[in-house]
């Protein structure tokens, strides 16, 4: 193989995709339009629990006799009685009224009164307001105070060490591998579908056969599997890059205790990064193998989105790794090739992960790209000379076996030249 | 690259496809600086040979030689092929593309570049340098594909159809740079189906049917080969009476024109010197029987003659003799 072609091929493909609508899409419109939403989810959410102006006067019946020990703070009143209660709803001078009945104490159940379809007996304030009757009962201020606001501070530390981390690094372990999980899992498939639409595209357009007389198949397939590896790294960086660009500016931060409180070590980056680049090896092997072996971007979409659902599968089953991180289930998943980089990288996010465990997932990958790369070379071959023909499983194996090639000029065909 | 006389050699190659032989036993040279012809019906092989030469497929058995020695992918670089089923990048750019490929071929950027502009301007796309590929029209786009062919200046270039969708403008321009082309040593093989074409352009030949090689040598030598002992005649005479001739046939449905079979021992000559000395014969057009390239293609490849894709001449070429 030429390094020299390879290296112009894989120029080539960064550079015109580099430039492609949807490669742009994907890498800029794609963040905005996540971070829009949850930015609005946000805020609306912020605005709904701050909003007391649809409620200014919530009415309380308090059969119960809970909160007579407290003042109610505004919007809250207290009312006599639910008859009272449901004609001043009817007047309109209560917005809400809850009632409190004699067997609350016993059986904890609360009835909401409102026009609104809300359900306003979720409304923190309230509960905060019955959790403070119920506390006044008792006679310890202090143990009124922690019954009002039990885990205020906690301190996490690893055995053995010394760094006290908040209670941010709960979420941390969960945000961590769902961030790079999407980032791997987004460049890895937008990638590797690249180069199989690009694959596609020669076979279609008959660039194939030119190109074959240039250059060698497996300098093709080098070539775009780095040429396009490269433009997913890109993507990665200029994703990291918004990230700490956007932390930047909304929050005074330092980078080294956002890692620290992250928990990304290097050795975690290492590891993201080397089942980011098997991963994608993987993916891109079979991307092109698909891209050589069908006959239109229609039919090579279908099968590559069962590809790309099969790797995105650890995401579906998040509950089991949150569960039980070493469980049967999540290590399993992390030693299977396809499902092993984004399973790993979550489990080693959410506990320890015996390292011989992360070295046989390694090698598995590792061993199944070689496999997989030696295969699309064969394919590879066979497909781009196979116009106007999608290459069945027979001749694909026999693309493997490198048994004779059944190559078809376009006229006549084989089954024609036979059929005479 | 080498001084051997010959660009290629493909020696007793055979290539099968699972039951069918696409091509059986064959032999042939191109020589350097030529222009040499493929021809045959549909399915003749022409296109497997094609690839067996540009080792995009191995043949079965036999040996071939390109360039002198037996193809590596360092030969690539030497050879601009353009395929007969053929397309281009529909988003890349004109000028980006061919430099792209040429320096696929091994040449530098800068080169390529410079090269791809010269050949853009003197194909008429100058226009276009900016422009996508699948923006132009098919006429445009095969002359891009055409200078793809050329751009790395390769020693052999081997052409499926070289004319097939293009207006006879354009037709005219390639057909002038080829002839360029083979002025500056380059050997040009095409595989075509305008016969008038071949006639025109190639010095030597190669016609295939089912695999084999039917006819082969230069164009003179074939059509001589296959020229029958006839004379074509137009005028007034009794024709059939004149000694020497042994049989008479219409050329065409008007009845002017007579084609003349002659006896074995009378020549062309002879029978015009009785035809001038016969007072009641008037000669208005006197002509040697030789079959155009069409008639060998039709009369050799015969059984199959209906898979021509090409528009077959109507009427029989004939080289014209004053009366004496």
């Amino acid at each position: 193989m030429s390094l020299h072609k390879i290296w112009l091929i894989a120029r080539r493909e960064y550079l015109f995709n580099v430039r492609r609508r949807s490669y742009l899409f994907t890498v800029f419109v794609i963040p905005i339009i996540s971070f829009g939403f949850s930015a609005l989810s946000t805020g609306f959410a912020n605005n709904q629990l701050d909003d007391q102006g649809n409620y200014q006067h919530v009415g309380v019946v308090d059969q119960a006799n809970v909160l007579s020990a407290i003042m109610l703070p505004v919007p809250f009143e207290k009312v006599a009685s639910a008859d009272q209660a449901a004609a001043a709803l009817k007047a309109g001078t209560l917005d809400l009224y809850y009632v409190l009945p004699a067997n609350y104490l016993s059986t904890g159940n609360i009835d909401s009164y409102s026009h609104a379809s809300v359900a306003a007996g979720l409304d923190p304030a309230f509960q905060k307001l019955v959790r403070q009757g119920l506390a006044a009962k008792l006679k310890d201020p202090l143990t009124v105070t922690r019954i009002e606001d039990p885990l205020p501070k906690v301190q996490i530390y690893k055995p053995g060490g010394t760094h006290a981390y908040d209670q941010s690094v709960l979420f941390n372990s969960i945000f961590v591998p769902v961030i790079f999980g999407m980032l791997l899992f987004l460049s890895t498939t937008t990638t590797s579908q690249f180069l199989m639409s690009g694959v596609v595209e020669e076979k279609e357009n008959r660039m194939m056969e030119l190109l074959s007389t240039s250059s060698r198949p497996s300098e093709m397939l080098w070539g775009k599997i780095l040429g396009l590896g490269a433009l997913g790294l890109t993507q990665i960086l200029i994703w990291l890059l918004l990230i700490l660009g956007i932390a930047t500016v909304t929050s005074s931060f330092n980078l080294a205790d956002m890692l620290a409180n992250l928990q990304i070590t290097p050795s975690l980056l290492v590891l993201i990064f080397a089942y980011f680049l098997l991963g994608y090896l993987l993916l891109s092997a079979i991307m092109a193998g698909i891209g050589a072996s069908v006959n239109a971007e229609a039919e090579s979409r279908q099968i590559a989105g069962i590809i790309s659902f099969i790797s995105i599968v650890p995401f579906v089953l998040f509950i089991s790794f949150l569960a039980d991180p070493n469980g049967s289930l999540p290590v399993l998943a992390s030693l299977i090739p396809l499902t092993s980089p984004l399973s790993m990288i979550m489990r080693v996010s959410l506990t320890t992960v015996p390292s011989e465990q992360i070295v046989l997932s390694l090698i598995i990958l590792a061993m199944t790209d070689v496999l997989a790369i030696w295969i699309a070379a064969r394919v590879f071959r066979l497909g781009m000379l196979s116009y106007g023909k999608r290459l069945g499983i027979r001749d694909v194996v026999r693309a493997i076996r490198g048994g004779q090639h059944v190559l078809t000029t376009t006229t006549p065909t084989i089954r024609e030249a036979n059929a005479t | 690259m080498n001084s051997t006389p010959n660009t290629i050699e493909v020696r007793n190659v055979s290539k099968r496809y699972s039951t069918h032989l696409a091509v059986d036993d064959l032999s042939f040279e191109v020589h350097r600086g030529e222009i040499f012809s493929l021809l045959g019906p549909n399915g003749a092989g022409k296109t497997t040979t094609i690839r067996m030469i540009l080792d995009i497929i191995k043949p079965d058995t036999g040996t071939i030689r390109v360039l002198g020695a037996p193809f590596t992918e360092k030969t690539k670089d030497h050879i601009g092929y353009l395929p007969e089923e053929r397309g281009l990048y529909r988003n890349a750019r004109l000028i980006e593309l061919l430099t792209y490929l040429g320096t696929l071929k091994g040449m530098r950027a800068a080169d390529a570049e410079q090269r791809a502009n010269e050949l853009v301007d003197q194909l008429g796309l100058g226009d276009n340098k900016k422009s996508k590929l699948g923006e132009l029209s098919k006429g445009m786009s095969q002359k891009v594909q055409f200078i793809a062919t050329i751009i790395h200046r390769p020693e052999l270039i081997i052409i499926d159809e070289p004319f097939s969708g293009l207006d006879p403008v354009n037709t005219e321009l390639i057909k002038k740079i080829i002839y360029d082309l083979k002025a500056h040593g380059t050997t040009i093989v095409m595989s075509i189906h305008e016969m008038h074409q071949v006639e025109e352009m190639a010095d030597r030949l190669l016609m295939m049917d089912r695999g084999q090689r039917m006819l082969y040598g230069s164009v003179d030598e074939v059509r001589q080969q296959y020229a029958e002992n006839a004379v074509i005649v137009a005028g007034q005479g009794d024709w059939a009476r004149l000694p020497g001739v042994a049989s008479i046939s219409k050329t065409d449905e008007s009845g002017r024109s007579y084609k003349l079979m002659l006896d074995t021992g009378t020549t062309p000559d002879q029978i015009m010197q009785r035809m001038a000395a016969d007072p009641n014969t008037h000669v208005t057009s006197f002509a040697l029987a030789v079959p155009s390239l069409n008639d060998i293609f039709i009369r050799v490849a015969g059984h199959s003659a209906g898979d021509v894709a090409a528009p077959v001449l109507a009427a029989e070429k004939v080289k014209k003799y004053e009366p004496a």
